[in-house]
């Protein structure tokens, strides 16, 4: 580790400069306005367009094929038209019933329309962090089926917010805490599978070790403590 | 759905838990008080925010670390022009509020610290901070500072014995003389 061949220093220099540290409040303040700053421009733009292109999708796929998920690449040739479907391949693949599609264009405008009127607000990225927050405030306190309800909350105001993944940790930790541990294992899982660059990846698949070990219900020993930082 | 924009929030939060007391620390030691090492880290890590998506992954503290010592230089700067201006006072290094015995001395162990640190070369000083406060191991220390591991040891060797013989020359004296009076 360390070279040992000269002196090192007392250990009470040492062990007082470590104990220095800032105050949780500057950390605390600074994360806070870390949290603020927009995106760049790039990634503002995908942060806007991608939901919005889901919610397309959506609005599109439930009406074309209900019982199939949406697919933004499937539900393209819908959008062209009832000839575009008719000469492609997914016409053999997808039961889409062909009468709805006479009306091509208003296809694309006129649900998009409907479902942004639909959506609520979006959260803003303080609400999000101010709602997660709470969320960990309940299972510090031993409260997890408090910190689940107060993630459907978050979720019904946030759908697609920007602390989705962090959202879900919580939410992984919060069932694991009140006992549903194969549902928290499904769900890290599904983290793992959906965000594999975050840096909660290591963290969510800890849960998923749990569950396969049949390690039962309750709160594994080995994960982090509820309500810590994501 | 969001995968795409999560990570910069997620990844933000996980600078600030894994590098925020080491950079804040390390800026102290190098020789910035505590509300300038507060603003310093603040800095840092604003800047470090504005430029995120140019750090590569894995290479945050590195980063940090670099931007850091940029940011105590200048403070330092603007420190010695503080100083320079007309004062009716010495130079306050620490809060004057009474302290506890045990906080006390450890306030007192750190001004030790930082005064004899003040007078080593800025390279050695750097060095002697990562090894002998952050507990990085030499590998680390040398590619946090950009240089090869034999010249961080021979750094290390030389900022040990520089600082031992100061403390050796501080010390006795301090009891001689508190003995005499």
């Amino acid at each position: 580790m360390t070279d040992d061949s000269s002196e090192r220093l007392p250990s009470t220099l040492r062990d007082a400069c470590r104990t220095e540290g800032p105050d949780d409040a500057l950390r605390e303040q600074t994360l806070a306005r870390m949290l603020a700053v927009e995106p760049p421009r790039r990634l503002r733009a995908l942060v806007v367009l991608v939901p919005l292109a889901a919610g397309v999708a959506l609005a599109i796929g439930y009406q074309a094929r209900p019982h199939d998920a949406p697919s933004i690449g499937a539900e393209r040739p819908s959008a062209s038209g009832a000839s575009g479907i008719a000469s492609s391949q997914h016409a053999t693949e997808l039961p889409v019933p062909a009468p709805t599609n006479a009306v091509p264009a208003p296809v694309t405008s006129a649900p998009r329309q409907e479902t942004k009127a639909k959506l609520p607000r979006a959260l803003t990225l303080e609400e999000e962090t101010a709602a997660l927050e709470r969320v960990q405030g309940e299972l510090r306190a031993g409260r997890p089926a408090a910190a689940l309800a107060a993630l459907d909350t978050y979720e019904k105001g946030a759908r697609g917010g920007r602390l989705a993944s962090e959202a879900l940790f919580l939410r992984i930790q919060a069932l694991a805490s009140s006992g549903q541990a194969m549902r928290a294992s499904e769900l890290a899982e599904r983290l793992v599978r959906d965000n594999p660059n975050s840096p909660l990846v290591d963290r969510a698949r800890k849960y998923v070790v749990m569950a396969d070990a049949g390690a039962g219900v309750g709160e594994p020993s080995q994960v982090g403590k509820p309500g810590e930082e994501p | 759905m969001t995968s795409l924009a999560v990570p910069r929030e997620a990844r933000l939060r996980a600078l600030v838990a894994a590098h925020f007391d080491f950079i804040w620390r390390v800026l102290r030691r190098l020789g910035l008080e505590r509300a300038d090492a507060d603003d310093a880290t603040q800095q840092v890590f604003m800047t470090a925010t504005n430029k995120l998506d140019q750090i590569a992954q894995g290479n945050e503290r590195t980063y940090l670390y670099g931007v850091a010592l940029r940011v105590a230089a200048n403070a330092r700067r603007k420190t010695a022009r503080r100083r320079e201006a007309p004062s009716d006072h010495a130079p306050e290094l620490h809060d004057t509020r009474p302290l506890p015995d045990q906080a006390l001395e450890l306030e007192q162990a750190r001004a030790l610290f930082d005064d004899i640190a003040e007078s080593l070369p800025t390279e050695l000083r750097r060095v002697l901070v990562l090894v002998e406060l952050e507990d990085l191991s030499l590998s680390a220390t040398a590619a946090l500072e950009g240089i090869p591991q034999g010249t961080a040891a021979s750094r290390l060797r030389r900022a040990r014995a520089l600082f031992q013989e100061q403390l050796a020359a501080r010390t006795p004296p301090e009891r001689a003389s508190g003995g005499a009076r």
